[in-house]
């Protein structure tokens, strides 16, 4: 069994295999700790703002069209205004607020996706785990076989035939991650109920419920909370993929991916059209990305050992 | 476990996962309109849309559907395009080439990549060329392939003029695709490589060959590498499937003539017998490579099949 486990980890995208033993024992590296919570803290401050107040923030509306002033530059080049900081699109609208505005659906869009498939895929961890036998074959099963296909392909005729909605995105969102939940949490919980203090609540007559959501979930906690940043990331690049081939939230919500996607044509004339919304991608998935490596580094070295041992 | 059960085991495993990806592409496919509507010239008339779909088998139930699906599945008849009028896996294998060359290209790239720098970084540890390297690697981790290839297209293309923009044609036309396709899975090795040289050379035989008195590099290029590239090359062979899928966001930036483009395509004409053959053939791809490497790592690190790591 352990083969499948050492393989598995290694075959998730975002979630970096077979993690190094040696940085827990080094212990923490001060300078690099402090600047992966800073960065991760500013950019996600700055998306929550964004996705509370975009009105107070962003100098103009994003859907305001006004076509004579198209495809304008960015202020510090020729021809830009300080009225558009980063310039216009090719329907003249400003592509800064655009970004503000987009980062709501960004936000709103990942959030809910990887809670649903995060809730689902831990408790399918948790289960399969513990019990063992044929509910953990099943769920193996599954995972394997999502991970055997390449998702993408699978989100893109779910989306082509359900209909390009909001919901219909979550949901195909969150179906992308369940397995990464499952697979890490039951990895965990397959080491945890062999140890004593489980086998103690079992002992004092506590029941499996209890078990499991008293005394197995919280040591599965820092897991979690790893694999949620790093699937926050790979939900943020997968949204704006769907987007960008026309496949994601629809005109006129503002999107980065959409943007992105609609401002390609004129990325020879008009750069700034494509590289600010692409950039405010980078910048969240990164910043989740490096929380989550954060996060690793400092809540979980022992959990570490324990996938390897898994 | 004998080796006969071992490949009866690995033979049902490949075959659960190509059923349960076969019924799920077929599902996810009918459920959407009518493909009678879409190949129907204009102003065709109900008798029209009915004798296209009786003469496509449109009009059969879904199970009868589903069963001939499977019975064509098994022999490798995928049925013909709607759209081009040719049998459907024909027309996916023509174009699997280019989607081939251009994920190979990448995965080259990325392994030549990574583990010189990985090894750097490990060996160098903490150093700032250790910074620049781990730095890179995040990087490269968060960064969309679309975003990625739009900007190189600036860059190289328009601004430099130093390469094509798009299509397929001589070599220069692959550098910008691959070295697209490639920057996420050369992050990810560049990593691994790093915490796996990292882990190697903290164990007890490295520390026994310092003690003989080997030199640095003696320890590093005959004894550590070998085992440090185990996980690598697991992860390098996995990700060969990721790439495959990832190629569909490249192909449609770079306008690359692969099965990634084509099922895009596919998909928007709903021309179904296409995007099955194409999904079904990329699906066991994928499955066939992410076996076979499972294989190659329990036969390069034993402990892992003895169940011991």
């Amino acid at each position: 069994m352990s083969h499948v486990d050492a393989s598995a980890s290694a075959r998730s995208a975002n979630v970096p295999a077979l993690p190094d033993a040696v940085d827990a024992r080094m212990g923490p590296r001060p300078l690099r700790l402090a600047l992966k919570p800073t960065f991760g803290i500013v950019v996600g401050a700055a998306l929550i703002l964004c996705t509370i107040f975009p009105g107070q923030i962003a100098p103009a509306s994003p859907t305001d069209q006004q076509l004579v002033q198209r495809l304008r530059p960015p202020v510090w080049m020729d021809g830009g205004t300080t009225g558009h900081l980063l310039g216009t699109d090719s329907l003249g609208r400003d592509v800064y607020s655009r970004v503000i505005y987009g980062a709501r659906t960004t936000f709103l869009v990942a959030l809910a996706s990887s809670l649903i498939g995060g809730l689902g895929g831990t408790a399918f961890g948790l289960l399969a785990g513990y019990h063992g036998g044929p509910l953990d074959e099943v769920v193996r099963k599954l995972v394997d076989m999502q991970l055997a296909f390449p998702y993408l392909l699978l989100a893109i005729s779910a989306l082509a035939v359900a209909g390009r909605s909001v919901p219909v995105l979550v949901v195909v969102l969150a179906l992308s991650s369940w397995p990464a939940f499952a697979r890490i949490i039951r990895g965990e919980v397959l080491s945890l109920r062999q140890r004593q203090f489980i086998e103690g609540a079992r002992a004092i007559g506590c029941n499996d419920w209890r078990i499991l959501l008293a005394h197995v979930l919280p040591g599965v906690t820092a897991s979690l909370c790893v694999v949620w940043s790093f699937d926050l990331a790979r939900i943020v690049v997968l949204e704006s993929s769907l987007s960008f081939l026309g496949l994601g939230v629809q005109p006129p919500t503002p999107s980065w991916g959409m943007d992105l996607s609609e401002s390609r044509q004129f990325l020879q004339i008009a750069y700034w059209t494509v590289l600010f919304p692409g950039l405010a991608i980078s910048l969240v998935v990164l910043a989740a990305n490096l929380v989550g490596d954060w996060v690793r580094d400092v809540l979980d070295p022992t959990a570490k050992r324990n996938r390897l041992a898994a | 476990m004998g080796w006969f059960g071992e490949v009866g085991r690995a033979l049902g495993h490949l075959l659960v996962v190509m059923l349960g990806t076969a019924t799920l592409v077929f599902a996810v496919l009918r459920l959407t309109g009518d493909p009678a509507m879409m190949i129907a010239p204009p102003g065709a008339t109900v008798d029209d849309l009915a004798a296209i779909r009786r003469e496509l088998g449109l009009d059969r139930s879904i199970s009868v559907q589903y069963v001939e699906f499977l019975r064509r599945l098994a022999v490798g008849d995928l049925a013909e395009s709607f759209r081009y009028r040719r049998p459907a896996l024909e027309i996916v294998i023509e174009r699997a080439g280019a989607t081939v060359q251009l994920a190979l290209a990448a995965q080259l790239l990325a392994i030549v990549v990574a583990i010189p720098l990985g090894v750097i970084a490990a060996v160098r540890r903490d150093s700032w060329l250790d910074g620049a390297v781990t730095g890179f690697a995040t990087l490269g981790q968060s960064l969309p392939h679309f975003w990625l290839g739009l900007m190189a297209i600036v860059v190289f293309a328009v601004y430099l003029g130093w390469l094509p923009t798009s299509g397929r044609g001589g070599w220069l036309h692959l550098v910008l695709p691959a070295s697209t396709l490639s920057f996420y899975s050369m992050a990810s090795l560049t990593r691994l490589m790093r915490s796996s040289v990292l882990e190697v050379l903290g164990s007890d035989y490295i520390r026994t060959a310092r003690a003989k008195g080997l030199s640095a590099g003696r320890v590093l290029c005959k004894h550590a590498l070998k085992n440090a590239l185990i996980p690598v090359v697991t992860l390098a062979g996995l990700q060969l499937g990721v790439l495959l899928s990832g190629a569909v966001i490249v192909e449609t930036v770079f306008a690359w003539p692969g099965i990634g483009r084509l099922i895009v395509e596919a998909i928007h004409t709903r021309d179904y017998p296409l995007v099955q053959a194409g999904v079904v053939l990329m699906a066991l791809l994928f499955v066939v490579v992410n076996q076979g490497v499972d294989y190659c790592y329990r036969w390069l690190d034993p402990r892992v099949a003895e169940g011991r790591r």
